[in-house]
C-alpha cells in the first residue's frame, strides 16, 4: 500500500506520463486506501454496501486509534479549507481592487501600450471571473485547486505556473526535508548529552548552536558565503549548478549540484540546529529528577542506559515541536535560496514578488501551505505510532 | 570519591553494618540534618523494620545505605557496609556491579512513575536483565524466566505484557518487589511498601515478602514504614527512627509491648486497638512539633515534646544504652 | 514583588545583558542625530572603515555606521509596534477566551491550532505584495497579526491556572465582576510573564520584519535592517568581500535578539524557584 502511495506521488513530478488531475486524484485514493486498510477493501468486494459502511463506522468509531488518526484527517483537511479561503480572500479584503492595483504596476512598465493593459485586464477578468459574484468566484477558485490548474505565468510567459512551481519543488524539498530531520536528529542529541554530561566540548558546542539560532539564517548564509566562497575559495558562491552543464541524472551533473548545494545546506543546518536544543536539555533534566530513572539506577544500570531512558521520554514531546519547526524552515529556507540562488520556490517567489504575479504567488503559497500542513499531519500520525499511551487509546497523562 | 578499595574485603557477617551515617540535603533553603549519625547491624535471615513518622528521615536513611541518593541529599560521614563493601569508598563501576547487582536491592514506593512509561513490563526487565549481567537476552528468555519468578510470588504473569499506566497501584508494588528481586540480592530494602495502597493490597504486599524471605529469594529485608501494624507482621526486629536519629531498637514484641523511649511510648499510645473501649477514649496525641532539622537543637531532639524531660536532656545528647538486643538512646536509663 | 525584582536587577549576567539592549536601542536613539546624513553620497565607493567613516561605505559612498543607526532605529519602532499590539491583542483575547470555556474556547483553539501551523513568512510575503505603500506601522500590524495566536495561548493558559487560586475566589465572593478580577487581581500577577512574552515578541517581530525586508516587501517607506540586508544581497557585497557593509546589520540583529532572549532565560531562573538547575 505504501509503495502505492509512493508510486502515486512519483508520477505526480513526470506529467508526461500522466497529467496532473489523474495522478493527484490517484493520490487521494491510494491515501484513502492505505487509511481504511486492505482487509477492509477485500471485506467490501465480499459483503456490499451496506455491510461496509457499518464496518466504516465500526472501524472509526471502535478503534481508539483510528478515532486518533480521523480526528487528525479532519483537522488537515480543516486547516488546508481554512487557509486556501484565506488566500482567497485576501486580495478581496483590500481597500482597493487588487487588479486595478496589479494593472497599474504593470502600466508603469516602460513599453507598455493601452492596448496591452487593456487585453491583459480582459484576459484576467475572464480567467478569474471577476466580472461574476464573489461566490461563483470561490466556486471557481476551488476547481482551481482542485484540477490543480493556475493558468500561466506572468513573469515567465508561456510557462504554466504548474510546471514553474513544479521545477522549483524538488530543489526546495530538497533542502527542506534533509535538514529537518537531520537537525531534528543531532539537535536533540546534543540537547540530551549536554543535559547529562559534564564534558567542556559538548556544553561549548551547545552554547555556540542556541546563540547562532537566534541569527537570520539568510545572513549567516551570507558570512558562510564570504568565508568560504570569496576568501577561501572552496566552494561556489551561487546557484545550484554550473549553467554550462545539461541537466540529467548523470554522476557529474548530481556531484555538481552536491558541490553547490553544501553552503546552503551548511548555512541552515548550523543555525536550525539550536532550535531543539534548549528545548530538548530542559525536558532532559526535567526527566532525569523522576522516579524511573532513580528506581533504573538503583537497579544497577549503566550510566548509559540510564541517559537512553530519559531521552527516549523527553524526545516525545520535542516530536510535537516538529510541525512548527517546519513552517519555519520553510519560510526560511526560502529565503536562503534567494541568498544563494537556488533555483527553488524562495527564488521562484522573489521574481513573482518583484514582477507582481500574483496567481504565481497564490501557487506557491498553496504548495507551501500544502506541505505544511502535510508534514504536520504526517508528525501528528507518526507521534501516534511512537508513543505506546495513544495507541491504546490512553487519552490522559 | 576516592578509589579505596577497589575489590574490596568481606569483613563481618553483617550483610549490613552501618555506623554513624550522617547525611544532608543542601540547597537553597540551608542544610537539613536529615540523617544524624545513625548505626545499624543486620545479619543475615533478620527482617528489621524502621518506623518513625513522615520527615523523620527514613527515606532518607534508605537512599544513604543502597549508594545512591536523590540529587539534593548528600553523603557526609559514616559508614556503610555492605557485606563488607563500604559503599561510599568505592567507585561508582564496582558499586554498580558488585553491589547494586548482586547485594543489595532497593524497592522505591509504588509511585505510578517507578517505571520507565514507554516500556512494557517485560521489556524493562529484558532492559534489567541485559545492564545486570552485561549479556544480551532476548525478550522471550526473559519473559520465560519472569514467568517463573512472578508466579513462585503469587503473581499474575499477564503484568508482564501490560505498560506501566495500565497497572494498578497494588499490582504496581508487588510487580516492583518482584522486578527487585529476580537477581536474588541478599538484601533487600523497601520503601513504603504498605503506604500507598488499600487494605486488600497491603495484605497481599506483607504476605509476598514474608513469602520471600521464607522462600530464601532474599536472605534479608530492612523496612522503612509508618505503619507500626504492617511492620509488626513483616519483620523479628524494629528500629524508632526520630528526626534524624535512631532512638530504640529491639525485638518488635519487645519494643511494641514494652517500649522504653518516651517517644515510643507515646507512638503505642497513639495507635488504636480494636477494643470496645476506644469509642470512649479521647484519641492521644503528642504534643508539640517535629524540630526544624536544619538547627537542630543541642541535647536530646525529643526534649519540647517529652514529658518526663530532665535538666541534662536539654544540654546534652543523650548515650546510646545497649542492652543485649536493645538499644535506647535516652537519659532516663542512665 | 520588588523583592524579586531588586533580586533581578542585581544578577550581573541580568546587568550585562540588559547594558547590551541598552546599548543598542540608544544607538537607534541617538544615532540619527549625530550621524551623517545616511543618503547622501559623503565618500568614495566601498571604502572600508577609517577614522572619517567608522563602518565604512556602500556601493554608492554612503556612511555606512549612519545607515546602520538609522536602521536600528526604523526596525526597533516595527518591533515594539509589533511586540507591544501584539501582546495587547493577545491579552484581550486570552481573557476572553480563558472565561468563556465551552465551545468557543475549543473552536479558538483549532483555529489557533491552524494558525500556529501555517508558514508565517509566506503568508507574510502574500499579503503585502498586494499593498502598494506600506508604512512602517502597517508593516508592525501585520507582523503582530502572526504573533499573537501563540501569545494569546500562552497567557490563556496562565489565567486559567490563576483563576482557579483562592484570591480570585475570593474577589468573586465579594462580588466584583470578571472584568474587574481580571484586570485588578490576575494581570498584576502575571505581570513578569506578560512581560517574558512581550520581550520575545518584540525579538521575533525584528526578525520576521528583517526576514520579509530581505525580498524586498519590507516597509516602503523608512531604512530598517532588513532592507540594508536586501541592499546586500541586490549589490552582492558579501561575494564582493565587503565585509564591513553586510555583517554590521546582521550582526545587531543577533547580539539584539541573543541578549533579549538570554534575558527571558535569565529572568525565567531568577523569579522562578523551580526551573532552577538543581
Amino acid at each position: 500500500m505504501i509503495g502505492v502511495l509512493i508510486l502515486a506521488l512519483f508520477l505526480f513530478f513526470f506529467p508526461s506520463v500522466i497529467s496532473h488531475q489523474k495522478s493527484f486524484a490517484f493520490f487521494v485514493l491510494a491515501f484513502g486506501a492505505l487509511l481504511l486498510g486492505p482487509q477492509t477493501i477485500a471485506r467490501f468486494e465480499e459483503t456490499g454496501i451496506k455491510k461496509f459502511l457499518a464496518l466504516f463506522r465500526d472501524l472509526f468509531t471502535r478503534n481508539p486509534f483510528a478515532r486518533f488518526i480521523t480526528r487528525k484527517v479532519f483537522f488537515l483537511l480543516l486547516a488546508l479549507f481554512l487557509s486556501l479561503t484565506l488566500v482567497f480572500i485576501i486580495p478581496y479584503l483590500m481597500p482597493v481592487n487588487p487588479l486595478d492595483i496589479i494593472m497599474s504596476r504593470l502600466a508603469a512598465r516602460p513599453g507598455a501600450t493601452p492596448l496591452q493593459i487593456e487585453t491583459m485586464y480582459q484576459r484576467y477578468n475572464v480567467l478569474f471571473g471577476l466580472d461574476k459574484s464573489i461566490i461563483v468566484q470561490y466556486g471557481l477558485f476551488w476547481k482551481r485547486v482542485f484540477t490543480l490548474n493556475f493558468g500561466v505565468s506572468i513573469s515567465f510567459y508561456p510557462n504554466t505556473i504548474m510546471s514553474l512551481v513544479l521545477y522549483a519543488l524538488p530543489w526546495t524539498l530538497s533542502l527542506v526535508i534533509p535538514i529537518w530531520i537531520l537537525t531534528f536528529i543531532v539537535g536533540n542529541n546534543l540537547g540530551g548529552w549536554a543535559a547529562f554530561s559534564k564534558n567542556k566540548f559538548i556544553h561549548t558546542l551547545y552554547t555556540i548552536a542556541v546563540c547562532l539560532n537566534t541569527s537570520p539564517y539568510y545572513w549567516f548564509g551570507l558570512i558562510l558565503v564570504y568565508i568560504f566562497a570569496v576568501k577561501l575559495r572552496w566552494f561556489p558562491s551561487g546557484g545550484a549548478y554550473n549553467p554550462f552543464l545539461m541537466v540529467s541524472l548523470k554522476p557529474r551533473f548530481l556531484l555538481n549540484v552536491l558541490y553547490h548545494y553544501i553552503l546552503p545546506f551548511l548555512s541552515l543546518f548550523i543555525t536550525s540546529v539550536g532550535n531543539w536544543c534548549t528545548g530538548m536539555r530542559a525536558m532532559t533534566i526535567y526527566e532525569r529528577q523522576s522516579d524511573y530513572i532513580f528506581y533504573s539506577k538503583q537497579l544497577g544500570f549503566t550510566e548509559n542506559k540510564v541517559r537512553n531512558y530519559a531521552q527516549r521520554n523527553a524526545i516525545l514531546p520535542q516530536v510535537t515541536g516538529l510541525p512548527i519547526i517546519l513552517s519555519a524552515l520553510i519560510g526560511q529556507t526560502l529565503l536562503v535560496e534567494y541568498v544563494f540562488g537556488w533555483p527553488g520556490l524562495g527564488t521562484l517567489a522573489y521574481q513573482a514578488v518583484t514582477a507582481i504575479d500574483y496567481p504565481m504567488i497564490q501557487a506557491i503559497f498553496l504548495i507551501t501551505v500544502g506541505l505544511v500542513l502535510f508534514g504536520n499531519f504526517l508528525v501528528d500520525i507518526i507521534y501516534g505510532f511512537i508513543d505506546p499511551r495513544i495507541r491504546r487509546g490512553y487519552v490522559g497523562g | 570519591m576516592t578509589v579505596l578499595k577497589i575489590t574490596g574485603e568481606k569483613k563481618d557477617k553483617d550483610l549490613l553494618l552501618v555506623k554513624d551515617l550522617r547525611g544532608y540535603y543542601r540547597g537553597i533553603f540551608g542544610v537539613v540534618h536529615a540523617v544524624d549519625g545513625v548505626s545499624l547491624q543486620v545479619g543475615e535471615g533478620e527482617r528489621v523494620g524502621v518506623a518513625g513518622e513522615s520527615g523523620c528521615g527514613k527515606s532518607s536513611f534508605a537512599q544513604l545505605i543502597t549508594g545512591t541518593t536523590t540529587p539534593l541529599l548528600h553523603y557526609e560521614s559514616g559508614e556503610v557496609r555492605v557485606d563488607g563493601y563500604d559503599i561510599w569508598n568505592i567507585s561508582p563501576e564496582v558499586l554498580r556491579k558488585k553491589v547494586k547487582c548482586e547485594l543489595i536491592s532497593y524497592v522505591p514506593q509504588a509511585m505510578l512513575s517507578s517505571l520507565n512509561p514507554i516500556k512494557k513490563v517485560k521489556e524493562f526487565i529484558a532492559d534489567m536483565f541485559r545492564e545486570r549481567t552485561g549479556c544480551s537476552y532476548s525478550v522471550k528468555k526473559v519473559c520465560e524466566i519472569a514467568t517463573e519468578h512472578f508466579e513462585r510470588l503469587n503473581l499474575d504473569r499477564s503484568v508482564l505484557d501490560l505498560y506501566p499506566y495500565e497497572l494498578s497501584g497494588g499490582m504496581m508494588q508487588r510487580s516492583i518487589i518482584a522486578i527487585s528481586t529476580m537477581a536474588t540480592p541478599k538484601l533487600l530494602i523497601t520503601d513504603e511498601p504498605t503506604s500507598a495502597l488499600d487494605v486488600s493490597s497491603q495484605k497481599r504486599v506483607i504476605k509476598m515478602m514474608i513469602d520471600i524471605q521464607r522462600k530464601g529469594i532474599i536472605k534479608s529485608f530492612v523496612c522503612i514504614s509508618h505503619d507500626l501494624s504492617a511492620l509488626n507482621q513483616l519483620c523479628n526486629r524494629i528500629v524508632i527512627m526520630y528526626a534524624g536519629e535512631f532512638v530504640e531498637s529491639g525485638g518488635n514484641e519487645d519494643v511494641i509491648k514494652h517500649p522504653l523511649h518516651p517517644y515510643t511510648k507515646a507512638l503505642m499510645d497513639s495507635l488504636l486497638p480494636l477494643e470496645r473501649e476506644t469509642k470512649y477514649k479521647p484519641l492521644s496525641s503528642i504534643p508539640g512539633v517535629v524540630p526544624d532539622l536544619r538547627n537542630p537543637p543541642h541535647g536530646c531532639r525529643f526534649r519540647d515534646r517529652c514529658e518526663k524531660r530532665m535538666e541534662v536532656c536539654n544540654v546534652e545528647d543523650p548515650p546510646e544504652i545497649v542492652k543485649g538486643k536493645r538499644m535506647v538512646k535516652c537519659w532516663l536509663y542512665k | 514583588m520588588s523583592s524579586r525584582v531588586t533580586l533581578l536587577l542585581k544578577n550581573r549576567k541580568f546587568q550585562f545583558l540588559l547594558g547590551i539592549v541598552i546599548v543598542i536601542i540608544m544607538l537607534g536613539i541617538i544615532g540619527p542625530f549625530f550621524t551623517r546624513d545616511p543618503l547622501k553620497i559623503a565618500g568614495r565607493i566601498y571604502e572600508p572603515p577609517s577614522s572619517q567613516f567608522l563602518l565604512g561605505t556602500d556601493m554608492a559612498g554612503r556612511d555606512v555606521f549612519a545607515q546602520l543607526c538609522n536602521a536600528i532605529r526604523d526596525s526597533l519602532i516595527v518591533g515594539f509596534i509589533a511586540g507591544f499590539s501584539a501582546v495587547g491583542i493577545a491579552i484581550l483575547i486570552g481573557a476572553v477566551l480563558a472565561y468563556a470555556g465551552g465551545v468557543v474556547d475549543e473552536g479558538a483553539n483549532v483555529i489557533t491550532n491552524v494558525f500556529l501551523v501555517l508558514p508565517q513568512l509566506t503568508i507574510l510575503i502574500v499579503i503585502a505584495s498586494l499593498l502598494g505603500k506600506r508604512s512602517l506601522i502597517i508593516v508592525a500590524i501585520l507582523i503582530a497579526l502572526f504573533n499573537w495566536p501563540w501569545m494569546a495561548r500562552s497567557i490563556r493558559s496562565q489565567i486559567l491556572s490563576l483563576k482557579e487560586r483562592k484570591f480570585v475566589d475570593l474577589a468573586r465572593i465579594s462580588g466584583k465582576s470578571d472584568f474587574v478580577i481580571v484586570v485588578k487581581e490576575i494581570l498584576p500577577n502575571m505581570l513578569a510573564y506578560i512581560f517574558l512574552v512581550l520581550i520575545i515578541g518584540i525579538s521575533s517581530a525584528v526578525v520576521i520584519e528583517s526576514g520579509i525586508s530581505v525580498i524586498g516587501l519590507g516597509p516602503t517607506e523608512g531604512f530598517t535592517l532588513g532592507k540594508m540586508l536586501n541592499l546586500v544581497i541586490r549589490h552582492e557585497a558579501a561575494q564582493q568581500g565587503k565585509w564591513w557593509y553586510f555583517i554590521p546589520p546582521g550582526l545587531i540583529l543577533v547580539i539584539f535578539t541573543g541578549s533579549l532572549l538570554m534575558i527571558t532565560a535569565v529572568i525565567d531562573n531568577v523569579l522562578n524557584p523551580r526551573t532552577r538547575e538543581i
